[in-house]
């Protein structure tokens, strides 16, 4: 269902590359100011500091990320934002056996922790609020298609007709008092991975601003979140990535403070006798969504609502979407990609996204 | 920057060609000799030791290239990574078990990523994927010594055994990356295309790694000229690189032969300049993707 279902052990271990401080590195090249305060060495003065960097890579759920801050405190912040990113990870994770989620859908009950149990909740409204479009309990499915071990393979009709009673978010019963979960049929298996990177990049930028940075880039894998401004004031220049060609963009938004996360199906596929399939498994029917969108870019504040958002309506299709948007245009806006490579964007953003295309504006009153 | 964009140019198809002829027993051993290197590189198995007892402290690496194996999807895959100011300046697929195009094609997009994720003129990329199995891990397992193992407790265990109970042995299928062919039969943009790849030594030679650089012409399909090739390595590799580009009169070189050619490919490297001639041919078939249209 998410580009992040699939966490090997392998990747449990979070490597933390680069802890370093880029002095004179032009890392933005469009910021010959910013550039310049960086040249001035190690001997930052108190002025210059807040522009001090650090940057860290890191291998992590199954994915490569970027953590880049800006401010006073840089090194230390990227450095506490790695290890959040490696606990999150040990936690999430379905494919260690030992996370708490492993752990939750072999026994099919448990008792939440903090942060799962947030997931929980969010999870749940997202249900809730997409119809079931977003479904953590798709992941028998995921399975079944071999998307969790990329060991692909197109199942029997009948086999998807078996699990999808399993598929349904709603059977999870759900005590937020007690935070305690347990599974109404045997065999439910859930994933938080549609949202684990968006709640991720939200706890990272938490950490940041704890930290007191209020300048900083997290790229999980894609899930771009950006935090303030550039240190020259300026704003992010974020650019959609093309479903047809890795190497185009659709587009470039400018923003600040602000999660944009694309879902498509170019993320992960396999193709079996000429045909694609693509990783974002309707849970109505078990088979990846082929509803008239080619991608969708969610773009708000709140990461773990961007990533929830933008598989949930990648599966709705154009109409629903846009539809779903008109109801919730307060909490996000998006940039969606029909299966004709149309480019459409909400009426939020309309102002603040570049083309070389052709863009039609979604507006609130159709 | 500039340079960086260079390098992050890397095929890893040309990569699997030059390695084939430069890569040493050992490459972990190697220091860049592009940069300031500050010290000789340490033991890996001390890096790790700091790794296990200080798990989120900073993972320094010391400039230099290391090399990794990772489980791809066909077999192992095997990556150079060029570490420099603690940060990846490249990374090369080595070798791939049971390589295929399509494979390389998605790895080179993901090590492009991976390098250069950020162009001139936008900050970060929405929706550029990084996971690719294989890579992602070789290229951590170069960077920690460590390898991948599919009977690793864990690995992948739950989704195998928990569940749905369907056997899915017979049904598996290997995946492609997407591949565009223009159907026109034409592949090159006419015009002039710079490209650098990296030279690293073979068993028989010592040299340290040096990038190569070059500019070739493309008119009507082919290369109609090379020039400006040159290595960032020192002159002492000058003899070799004109060695490898010119021949001796014995031997023709690798430039005269892509020039009749038309295209790099299927071209003999000049003995005891072999490692050159690798590298002026990568660096032909990089530049060429570059004229792809």
């Amino acid at each position: 269902m998410h580009r992040s279902r699939l966490w090997i052990v392998g990747f449990v271990l979070v490597f933390l590359l680069s802890g370093c401080k880029t002095n004179g590195a032009a890392e933005s090249p469009n910021s010959d100011r910013s550039q310049k305060e960086e040249n001035t060495g190690n001997h930052v003065s108190e002025e210059d500091s807040a522009k001090e960097k650090a940057e860290r890579e890191i291998f992590a759920m199954d994915t490569y990320m970027t953590v880049t801050a800006f401010g006073t405190d840089a090194q230390a912040a990227v450095d506490a934002a790695a290890a959040e990113i490696e606990r999150l990870d040990l936690l999430l994770s379905t494919g260690n056996g030992e996370s708490e989620v492993a752990t939750l859908n072999r026994t099919g009950a448990g008792t939440l922790t903090k942060d799962t149990a947030v997931l929980m909740e969010r999870s749940m409204e997202l249900y809730d609020a997409t119809g079931g479009m977003f479904d953590i309990a798709v992941y028998p499915v995921m399975e079944e298609w071999g998307f969790t071990t990329e060991e692909y393979r197109v199942p029997e009709a009948e086999e998807l007709e078996n699990l999808l009673p399993l598929i349904d978010a709603s059977k999870i019963q759900y005590d937020e008092e007690k935070a305690r979960v347990t599974f109404t049929q045997p065999g439910m298996k859930i994933d938080f991975g549609g949202i684990a990177k968006g709640y991720t990049s939200g706890r990272v930028a938490d950490i940041l601003r704890e930290y007191g940075i209020q300048s900083a880039m997290i790229n999980l894998g894609g899930n771009v979140q950006v935090m303030g401004t550039k240190t020259d004031g300026s704003k992010w220049r974020i650019a959609i990535q093309s479903p047809d060609n890795e190497e185009e963009y659709i587009g470039v938004l400018e923003g600040a403070d602000l999660a944009v996360i694309t879902s498509g199906g170019y993320e992960r596929y396999f193709e079996q006798d000429g045909k694609t399939y693509h990783h974002i498994v309707d849970p109505r029917t078990g088979y990846p969504a082929e509803n008239g969108l080619k991608s969708v870019t969610i773009v708000s504040p709140d990461g773990t609502l961007a990533d929830g958002l933008s598989t949930s309506l990648f599966i709705m299709g154009p109409e629903k979407a846009i539809a779903f948007w008109r109801k919730h245009a307060e909490e996000f806006d998006a940039v969606l990609v029909d299966d004709e490579g149309h480019i459409s964007v909400t009426e939020g953003i309309a102002d603040s996204f570049t083309s070389d295309f052709e863009v039609q504006v979604i507006r609130k009153e159709g | 920057m500039e340079f960086l964009r260079k390098i992050s140019a890397f095929a890893p198809t040309l990569a699997a060609v030059l390695v084939t002829a430069c890569i040493g027993a050992s490459l972990s051993g190697y220091e860049t000799p592009v940069y300031e290197v500050q010290a000789s590189e340490p033991e890996r198995e001390e890096r790790i030791e700091e790794q296990n007892t200080e798990p989120e402290g900073s993972f320094d690496l010391e400039n230099g290239i290391y090399k990794g194996t990772g489980n791809g999807f066909a077999g192992k895959i095997t990556v150079a990574v060029e570490i420099k100011d603690k940060k990846i300046v490249s990374i090369e697929v080595l070798s791939v078990e049971g390589d295929d195009a399509a494979f390389f094609n998605r790895a080179k997009s993901v090590i492009d990523k991976m390098i250069a994720a950020q162009s001139l003129e936008v900050d970060v990329v929405s929706g550029a994927t990084y996971s690719s199995k294989g890579i992602i891990s070789a290229v951590k397992n170069a960077l920690t010594g460590e390898t991948d193992d599919r009977a690793m407790p864990g690995a992948g265990a739950t989704a195998a055994s928990g569940g749905a109970s369907v056997g899915t042995e017979d049904g598996e299928d290997k995946p492609s990356g997407g591949e565009n062919e223009d159907p026109s039969g034409s592949r090159y943009q006419n015009g002039e295309y710079t490209a650098s790849v990296l030279c690293l030594p073979d068993e028989d030679e010592d040299f340290e790694p040096y990038h190569l650089t070059l500019k070739i012409k493309v008119e009507r399909e082919k290369i109609t000229e090379i020039s400006d090739i040159a290595g960032d390595g020192g002159p002492s590799n000058d003899s070799y690189i004109r060695r490898a580009a010119n021949g001796t009169p014995k031997i023709q070189g690798v430039v005269s032969q892509i020039l009749e050619a038309g295209k790099p490919e299927n071209i003999d490297t000049v003995s005891r300049a072999t490692c050159s001639s690798t590298a002026i041919i990568a660096a032909c078939q990089e530049a060429l993707k570059s004229a792809e249209k």
